[in-house]
């Protein structure tokens, strides 16, 4: 008996060892949390984990949009589709090209076709979402997809710009969340001095490089907006001719000329 | 279904290993079909290693068993027996009634017949006033009942017995020596090991006496204890000792 | 056959006579309640989070019940001796392997069968269409899974004790769900020995995750094929026999 627990004991050190030989270990995992989250009871319980569990949520409201699809049996290609528009921020599809039995009967079992559900199905996706947000507070792609659905679903700006709030606090340099609650102020509220206020932080803490060029041109284009709905023409016309330097030579160019209009109406008050 | 055949267990030459020692050494004896035969030995002689032997529990370096004639390998060796051991527990969950319903139905006995003898096993044995209770709740004494009562639920031609008296009353006691002399009137062979001297006494037709895993003496137990000696305990332990003890 | 079902029905009377089985049924039906309660930013008729619960729960408190009974049996009929009784009846040793075998996975059948209903219950009460076939499929392939996850457990249990069996059990059973499917891709860039390592697993081990459907019938997809189904149960009957061997070719000549 004992020799028998020494030899399953050595089998079991060596294992590890070389299964250790495979891994790194992310520092990044071992990151401090602000003190008002270490105090709060889901981080007292699940500590690091919550945060993981948050995001798996926020995979699986992923998961739900499409209709249950399995995403690990998936295989994902940048690609624009009619189904997203222009912007392709979605993702055609595909299954993977494997050719193992276990593969092709997971295909079978699992969910692979690509459907988005529509209309108040959308509903669905609320409590991962929610969820998602509150286990981990540092998603910011959770908080904003959560604010979106509820805006532009279920036109429940409050509850949108609530989270929206609340993910600017513990994501304080998130120049997308900063731009959202923008947006919702903007659009929605037509409260033109907060939205204002929130396109200006967005502009000041987006890095400033070729792959955010378009969207600090939005940014300058609805602060311009802001502005404007404000009566600060000075204001305006700046933020209108910083949005003109962000496009590239050839690119759409109807926009291009509506501020270039826009720029030549205001002229006259430099 | 078992050849008839005169001895009902047949042991030969049976060398058993139980903790890298011989549990039983070169064993040899026979059991008559229709007799009570005591199995004696002090503790650790070897005496539950024979029992468990004979049915099939554990297996021999060498030597061989036989039981109704059959191997103990095989299960049907064990279809005419009764098995009645030295420190039993049962499914506490389970009531009576259902504990030798199920023993019943795995010795292959018909639902009907199975209903039929419970009340009368249970009157046997004295447990009728408790047959619907769960039997987590029984003392030793009731533990041996039902241990009584799921041996003989199939009708066995043999009975063998680990210490049957142990941790009886003596009232338990004298019940259980009428129920066993009934069952030899029956026609039954039992086969059964006891620290109770007394008992053997009375009941057994032949003894072994076993000693560190060897057999000392056995035969019909007036041939064993000789023209000399009329008290088997006396006998015992000077054989016992005389052996080298 | 008799004496199967004898020691079959002994294990249904065991689960449904202690407490472990009312504990989770009461800690189903109460996670139930609570989700089926839960309101999302005053949106109504949100249903499918709540059959995601259900079925998880279902599933889990199933398997978990069914391991425990499984892995207890041999070592606890050795440990309070009812194993000498029973044995020194005319019962071969295969039977007592099948039997306990088959009494372990009607159990657990019969235990995920009620979870079942109550979940069905609070997905009717959320006024949830509900897809017979695609239900009825779920619980059969559930029943397929069971079926494996038994037969390992079983088989483990001539040789580990109750809680090293119930732990490894338990722990193949969640990694081989979560991580089964995907083991290989995972693999690719390992040293090469947990590599090969690694492929062996995921073309040997029992792949749980075929037989998990709630998806399908989460989200209003169709059964899957008949021909699948046929495939999977045989898939089921020879890894529960393979591990059922193992038990067997271990018991049958162990000293009691």
């Amino acid at each position: 008996m004992t020799q028998r627990l020494g030899v399953v004991s050595f089998f079991t050190i060596w294992l590890f060892g070389i299964g250790l030989m495979a891994f790194r270990i992310e520092g990044s995992l071992f990151r401090q949390l602000p003190e008002a989250h270490s105090k709060d009871p889901l981080t007292l319980l699940l500590g690091s984990a919550k945060e993981s569990i948050g995001d798996t949520l926020f995979l699986k409201a992923n998961s739900y949009f499409h209709g249950g699809v399995d995403m690990n049996l998936i295989q994902h290609e940048g690609m624009e589709d009619e189904d997203h528009g222009a912007e392709g921020h979605e993702l055609e599809t595909y299954k993977k090209a494997y050719t193992d039995w276990v593969y092709k009967v997971n295909s079978r079992v699992k969910v692979l076709d690509h459907i988005h559900l529509r209309g108040q199905e959308t509903k669905e996706l609320l409590p991962f979402l929610s969820a998602a947000v509150k286990l981990d507070p540092y998603n910011v792609s959770a908080v904003l997809t959560t604010a979106y659905w509820l805006n532009d679903y279920f036109k429940n700006t409050d509850a949108a710009i609530e989270i929206l709030k609340q993910g600017l606090k513990d994501n304080p340099d998130s120049w997308e969340i900063h731009y959202a609650l923008g947006m919702n102020y903007f659009k929605v509220k037509e409260k033109y001095s907060e939205s204002a206020a929130y396109f200006e932080a967005a502009r000041q803490k987006i890095d400033k490089n070729d792959s955010n060029r378009k969207s600090l041109r939005i940014i300058y284009y609805f602060l311009a907006e802001s502005y404007l709905k404000q009566g600060f023409h000075l204001q305006a016309l700046e933020c209108y001719q910083k949005a003109l330097f962000g496009f590239a030579s050839a690119e759409n160019p109807s926009l291009k000329f509506s501020i270039a209009k826009k720029i030549a109406n205001l002229s006259e008050y430099k | 279904m078992a050849p008839s055949h005169s001895s009902v267990i047949e042991i030969n030459n049976l060398t058993v290993d139980y903790a890298h020692k011989h549990a039983l050494d070169g064993l040899s004896l026979s059991v008559t079909r229709g007799e009570i035969f005591g199995f004696l030995g002090p503790n650790g002689a070897g005496k539950s290693t024979a029992i468990k032997t004979i049915l099939g529990l554990i297996f021999p370096v060498s030597g061989s068993v036989t039981l109704h004639g059959l191997s103990p390998d095989n299960p049907e060796s064990r279809r005419t027996v009764g098995f009645l051991p030295e420190e039993a527990n049962y499914y506490r969950f389970l009531t009576v009634v259902e504990i030798l319903t199920f023993y019943g139905t795995i010795c292959g006995v018909a639902k009907d017949a199975v209903k039929r003898r419970i009340p009368r096993l249970l009157e046997l044995v004295g447990l009728s006033e408790v047959k619907n209770k769960q039997v987590g709740t029984f003392s030793k004494g009731m533990t041996q009942k039902i241990s009584l009562a799921q041996a003989l639920i199939h009708e066995p031609e043999t009975l063998i017995l680990d210490e049957p008296t142990s941790g009886l009353d003596p009232l338990s006691r004298m019940e259980l020596r009428h129920i066993l002399k009934g069952l030899k009137n029956e026609g039954k062979t039992i086969f059964f090991s006891s620290h109770e001297l007394s008992e053997v006494e009375l009941l057994c037709d032949s003894i072994a006496i076993l000693k560190s895993g060897r057999l000392i003496k056995s035969g019909p137990i007036q041939e064993v204890l000789g023209s000399g000696e009329r008290n088997l305990e006396r006998f015992f332990v000077q054989t016992i000792k005389g052996d080298g003890l | 056959m008799r004496q199967i079902l004898a020691i079959a029905g002994l294990l249904i009377k065991e689960i449904f006579r202690k407490k472990d089985f009312y504990v989770a049924l009461i800690l189903c039906a109460v996670i139930l309640f609570y989700a089926s309660q839960l309101q999302f930013y005053n949106v109504e008729n949100i249903t499918r989070y709540l059959m995601e619960i259900g079925l998880s729960l279902c599933f889990i408190f199933s398997a978990v019940l069914t391991v425990s009974l499984a892995a207890r049996q041999v070592p606890s009929e050795v440990q309070n001796r009812t194993l000498h009784v029973l044995m020194a009846k005319p019962l071969p040793r295969l039977n007592l392997v099948l039997g306990k075998f088959v009494g372990s996975l009607f159990a657990g059948t019969l235990c995920f069968l009620v979870f079942y209903a109550v979940f069905l219950f609070f997905a009717f009460s959320k006024a949830h269409a509900i897809s017979w076939p695609m239900a009825g499929q779920t619980v059969y392939l559930f029943f397929l899974n069971l079926m494996i996850l038994t037969a390992m457990t079983s088989g483990f249990s001539y040789t580990l004790t109750v809680s090293a069996n119930v732990t490894m059990s338990l722990i193949i059973y969640i990694l081989i769900n979560a991580y089964g499917a995907t083991l290989k891709e995972s693999s690719a860039g390992f040293f090469w020995f947990n590599r090969w390592l690694a492929e062996g697993f995921y073309y040997l081990m029992p792949h749980f995750e075929f037989f998990d459907v709630r998806q399908r019938f989460i989200h209003d997809w169709p059964p899957v094929s008949n021909k699948l189904v046929g495939f999977l149960t045989l898939y089921a009957v020879f890894y529960s026999a393979f591990f059922l061997m193992i038990g067997w070719l271990k018991f049958r000549k162990k000293p009691l």
